[in-house]
């Protein structure tokens, strides 16, 4: 076959032109460890790589979101752990207020230690984070959340917002605790009904804490035990519901230690009432734990040392006992709720890690060099062109005229 | 002696001589561009008839001409069209390639960061400092569309200047063409060879810039067609090809043939070389990416605006728009385009409803017969008539497209036209529209509180709003009018219902009664159950748990809410919100969905490059195998041509030495 010598030049020169985009080409994967350099090296690997890319950073963060969730919920429990640590003091206190020994000086020293503990609570129901934000104000972060009111009382002043974080594409874990839900939203008494005195009472009639059972599952109105004097000059009680005047309990001859029951209330009362004298069985409200403790201050500044009024301080103390276990319960609820989210976290936070592992495993399958590989294909091409460029130099040279 | 022996070796000699030249043209133009070899073709002159016999009168050239195939001509100039036609379709989509998917440029890696600070507002919606993080990635995300928008638009200015530049080099290319014509028809005896080549380099040249097709004729010009048949050059008069704005649509070129006065648009017929590729890339590519760009800008802006709205932001105010207003009468007003040739006044402006109903096309909308049509660009089908409206102004929904027209005025004359490009512009459009942090509306304008008193289980689950451009958001500033109570009734009513009251003042006015419907232990949705027109608040109560007669729940707006994330958190969920093609795509999905076409089409216009590239070098092979000069063959010839003088200029001598012996001998 004739060829013609400008095609020798051109066949060689493009020939090498191709052996060195080659090159370049492998070069290029070398520098960058990277196999698909553009989308059009490999469409489906591109998209591939875009979905994988963006699903790690989504993954990652997940796992940043979870360690903001794990700071403000450790945050929160260490301060809870304190709290905790003063209400079982407050309690110790007032289980020692319960002694009938005590003398008013006695009251009194424990009532300064009282509201040193009372002032220390608050302090920490209003804790602020690093940025100045009230922890426990619900969405009203930038309001303290418990505040004195005119009338002295000390009053929650937050929302009952609760913050969430996602956690992981499944997952939203709270990372708040409004103050609502952890110092005021407990139901005083045994969580049903409260029991008091009349502050007009004479005798030392004591009644205890009680019990309530359904149904219904809720008190229906608020009820007074009246005691009375029969004819027999025997101690009777009626019952009678404060709101509807219905008599729940006709009068009944009153023993001391004995059972009083109706609609599902049952207290026991002890001590000898006078004729007159009342005792209250009130449905639960809730009480924010600094009420309670003001309570129990409130019952030392107003004790008198006579058989009604340590039968009233008794009374009151009963109260203040129960709500008060009822809101380190609540506290210890909260506290458990916290520990469980610091699980489900670290729980998501190990399975978002182990999927970025994956999905970095298959990006680096579908992106990623093989160096061996891609340097063994180099060092072909380098031999390749070297040949092609020594052909070239030794076919060039082949002239006739070099011999004219 | 009656035959010349000086005469026949003198015609040697020169026979001999023009075949040297002819060699020497040869070497000369070993490397000169579509140069075909030459060959002097040798013959011998007539006999003369001598005494019965015929003697033998030397040699003369009878023809210089080239070696040439007609068939490997065409075979260069449609694979040479095929080659530079994607070519240049390649080189730039190699551009778009490189551009959508850089790693530290592209559109993904702003997505994530946008939404990476967005989870920081999340995670503390009062702390400013996240907040304002949130706004500058805001900000990068929307340069980062405007770039890339940016890049596009000079992408196509390029190459719009590069069409208007090769069709004026295809003019002056045939302008040469019908002046070779002209020559080589006027050129008496045989076609001149070097002109033949030069007129067949003119050909090829073309063919790099557009495909042609070529007639020969009978006097030996030729004419050369462009696109389905129209003509270029015929004979000696050629033609202009002329690059112009398309009147429907300025950013696009229409390319027309212009002979005097009459001009043809055959921009559709177009086909190969670098104006093929150029047209092709711009319509596969480069319009596609503006498109599926513009509908993700799209698609953020509204989602994000209709959410922040929902919300409250740090001032106490309700949220606005965190991003351009997609429908801004000006930016809708753009979206339109009147043909030149329009002669009613109808001020058209189109309106985006839905951008998850955007396709990516663009339409054509036309008055005809009395009608509206509107085309789909894409599939060249009519997808919507209708009549004009009958007052002005008025907005004809187009649902299915997910599109509004808006007539502000005047009227159109049939045969108006006008183009309608939805998403095309607003990458370019979108930005930041707040300028304070504080204007992200991370919270929920609603707070919902269960009363101290309450003794049941009941708890509000859920508070979602759903429009806060109802009288009960907007009649009275940072507040709701008016803020409610939902009461459950205690005895007499029955238990199990509730009442709504109006809190606005002090003590609380009934507003509604007697409700029936809840259900303990699932999920209640309070207004809904209250029927109209509570149920139209724009917000939703949902209650669960066993709430006690008397029990009661306050709805109120969030004054000093500021760290209630729930807007925030429902704004960063919009990451996996699938609202773009037809619902099924997430921002960054539809953004991966262009990488993924631009690089299928980038990586098949490689292969098929490749392919036509080897291709056109094998027919330049088989030309070259037939038409070009080999140095050592003309060596050879060299030699040869120069024996034969030599021989001629020795028999002159001998016949010198013959007649010296005549001349010697009478001496």
């Amino acid at each position: 076959m004739r060829i013609s010598t400008s095609q020798i030049t051109s066949a060689g020169i493009r020939q090498m032109l191709l052996r060195q985009a080659e090159i370049q080409h492998t070069q290029l994967q070398l520098s960058t460890q990277l196999r698909v350099l553009k989308p059009s090296d490999d469409p489906v690997a591109a998209t591939a790589i875009s979905a994988l890319t963006s699903e790690i950073a989504q993954l990652e963060q997940y796992n940043k979101n979870g360690d903001a969730a794990k700071a403000s919920n450790a945050l929160e429990e260490t301060i809870l752990t304190s709290t905790n640590d003063i209400l079982f003091r407050i309690r110790e206190l007032t289980v020692a207020l319960g002694n009938g020994s005590y003398t008013q000086n006695e009251y009194n020293s424990i009532g300064v230690e009282l509201e040193e503990s009372l002032k220390e609570l608050v302090g920490l129901a209003n804790s602020k984070n690093a940025n100045g934000d009230y922890l426990f104000s619900g969405g009203k972060v930038k309001s303290q959340s418990f505040i004195q009111d005119a009338s002295g009382n000390i009053v929650y002043n937050g929302d009952q917002n609760q913050r969430l974080l996602r956690v992981s594409s499944g997952v939203v874990e709270p990372i708040s605790d409004s103050g609502f839900e952890v110092f005021v939203d407990v139901k005083n008494g045994n969580g049903k009904f409260t029991v008091g005195s009349n502050s007009a009472n004479t005798g030392g009639a004591i009644i205890d804490q009680g019990s309530y059972q359904a149904p219904p599952n809720f008190l229906a109105e608020s009820y007074s035990i009246t005691f009375a004097t029969d004819a027999s000059n025997n101690t009777t009680y009626t019952v009678t519901g404060d709101t509807s005047g219905t008599t729940v309990v006709p009068a009944t001859l009153y023993e001391p230690d004995n059972a009083i029951s109706f609609n599902g209330v049952t207290v026991k009362v002890t001590g000898q009432p006078d004729a007159g004298d009342q005792l209250s069985v009130t449905p639960s409200t809730s009480q924010n734990v600094f009420s309670v403790v003001q309570d129990a201050i409130d019952a030392i500044g107003s004790f008198s040392d006579t058989e009604a009024g340590r039968a009233e301080f008794s009374n009151k103390m009963t109260n203040v006992q129960e709500s008060l276990n009822r809101h380190m319960d609540n506290v210890n609820i909260v506290r458990g709720k916290i520990g469980g989210r610091l699980n489900a976290i670290d729980t998501e936070f190990d399975s978002n890690l182990s999927q970025i592992i994956t999905n970095k495993s298959s990006l680096s399958d579908v992106r990623d060099l093989d160096i061996i590989e891609a340097s063994t294909r180099y060092s072909q091409q380098l031999v390749v062109l070297e040949a092609a460029q020594a052909s070239f130099v030794r076919i060039q040279g082949l002239n006739l005229f070099n011999f004219l | 002696m009656p035959v010349s022996i000086f005469g026949i070796s003198v015609s040697g000699m020169l026979t001999n001589q023009s075949a040297l030249d002819t060699t020497a043209h040869n070497i000369a133009n070993a490397n000169t561009e579509g140069y075909s070899r030459q060959r002097v073709s040798q013959q011998q002159r007539l006999p003369e008839f001598i005494g019965g016999n015929y003697f033998g009168s030397g040699v003369e050239v009878s023809q210089v001409k080239r070696i040439f195939d007609q068939t490997h001509q065409l075979e260069i100039q449609s694979a040479t069209a095929n080659f530079k036609q994607l070519e240049a379709y390649l080189s730039q989509a190699d551009r778009v390639d490189g551009l959508l998917a850089d790693s530290q440029n592209g559109l993904d890696s702003s997505l994530q960061t946008f939404f990476s600070a967005l989870s920081g507002v999340v995670n503390d919606p009062a702390s400013i400092a996240a907040r304002q993080v949130m706004l500058g990635e805001a900000e990068g995300l929307v340069s980062r569309f405007d770039s890339i928008h940016a890049q596009l638009d000079t992408q196509v200015t390029q190459i719009n200047t590069s069409i208007n530049s090769v069709a004026e080099e295809i003019t002056a290319l045939g302008n040469s063409i019908a002046a070779l014509n002209n020559q080589i028809a006027g050129s008496p005896g045989n076609p001149p060879p070097d002109l033949l080549d030069q007129r067949d380099v003119a050909v090829q040249r073309i063919s790099e810039l557009v495909a042609v097709q070529t007639t020969r004729q009978t006097d030996g010009s030729i004419n050369v067609f462009v696109g389905s048949g129209q003509s270029l050059v015929v004979g000696s008069i050629s033609n202009q090809l002329v690059a112009s704005p398309n009147d429907q649509n300025p950013r696009e070129m229409s390319l027309s043939l212009v002979a005097g006065t009459s001009s043809i648009d055959i921009t559709e017929n177009i086909q190969g070389g670098q104006l093929g590729g150029l047209l092709r890339v711009t319509e596969d590519i480069i319009e596609p990416a503006f498109n599926t760009l513009g509908r993700v800008a799209l698609s953020i802006a509204d989602t994000f605006n209709r959410q922040n709205q929902l919300g409250m932001d740090l001032n106490n105010d309700l949220g606005g728009n965190l991003f351009t207003d997609i429908n801004d009468p000006l930016i809708a007003d753009s979206r339109v385009f009147d043909n030149i040739g329009n002669t009613g006044n109808v001020d058209l402006s189109i309106d985006i409803d839905d951008p998850s109903l955007l396709g990516g096309s663009d339409y054509t909308l036309f008055l005809q017969g009395g009608n509206y049509q509107l085309v789909d660009q894409s599939t060249n089908t009519t997808v919507a008539t209708f009549a004009p409206p009958g007052v002005v102004p008025d907005t004809v929904q187009l649902s299915a497209q997910g599109i509004s027209i808006n007539f502000l005025s005047g009227a159109a004359i049939d045969g108006d036209s006008f183009e309608i490009q939805p998403a095309r512009y607003f990458s370019r459009d979108f930005t930041v529209a707040i300028t304070s942090a504080e204007e992200i509306a991370a919270a929920s304008p609603i707070r919902g509180e269960q009363s101290l008193s309450n003794i049941g289980s009941g708890a509000i689950s859920a508070i979602s709003v759903t429009d806060t451009t109802t009288t009960q958001f907007t009649n009275v500033a940072n507040d709701l009018d008016p803020p409610i109570r939902i009461e459950f009734d205690a005895p007499p009513g029955l238990a199990g219902e509730f009442s709504i009251y109006d809190m606005s003042s002090g003590s609380p006015v009934l507003l509604a009664g007697g409700i029936a419907g809840y259900v303990a232990g699932s999920e209640n949705n309070m207004l809904a159950l209250a029927g109209a027109p509570y149920d139209a608040y724009g917000y939703e109560i949902t209650i669960n748990g066993d709430p006690q007669p008397g029990d009661s729940f306050d709805i109120s707006y969030n004054n000093n809410g500021t760290g209630n994330n729930e807007n925030a958190a429902l704004l960063a969920e919009l990451q996996q919100f699938t609202g773009l093609d037809n619902g099924n795509s997430t921002y960054q999905q539809a953004f991966g969905r262009i990488i993924g076409r631009v690089g299928v089409n980038t990586q098949s216009a490689q292969i098929k490059r490749d392919a036509a590239e080897s291709i056109m070098f094998q027919t330049k092979e088989r030309r070259d195998n037939l038409s070009g000069v080999n140095l050592d063959e003309e060596a050879a010839n060299l030699l040869k041509f120069q024996q034969a003088y030599e021989a001629s200029a020795q028999v002159i001598n001998v016949a010198r030495t013959l007649f010296q012996t005549v001349l010697d001998s009478v001496r």
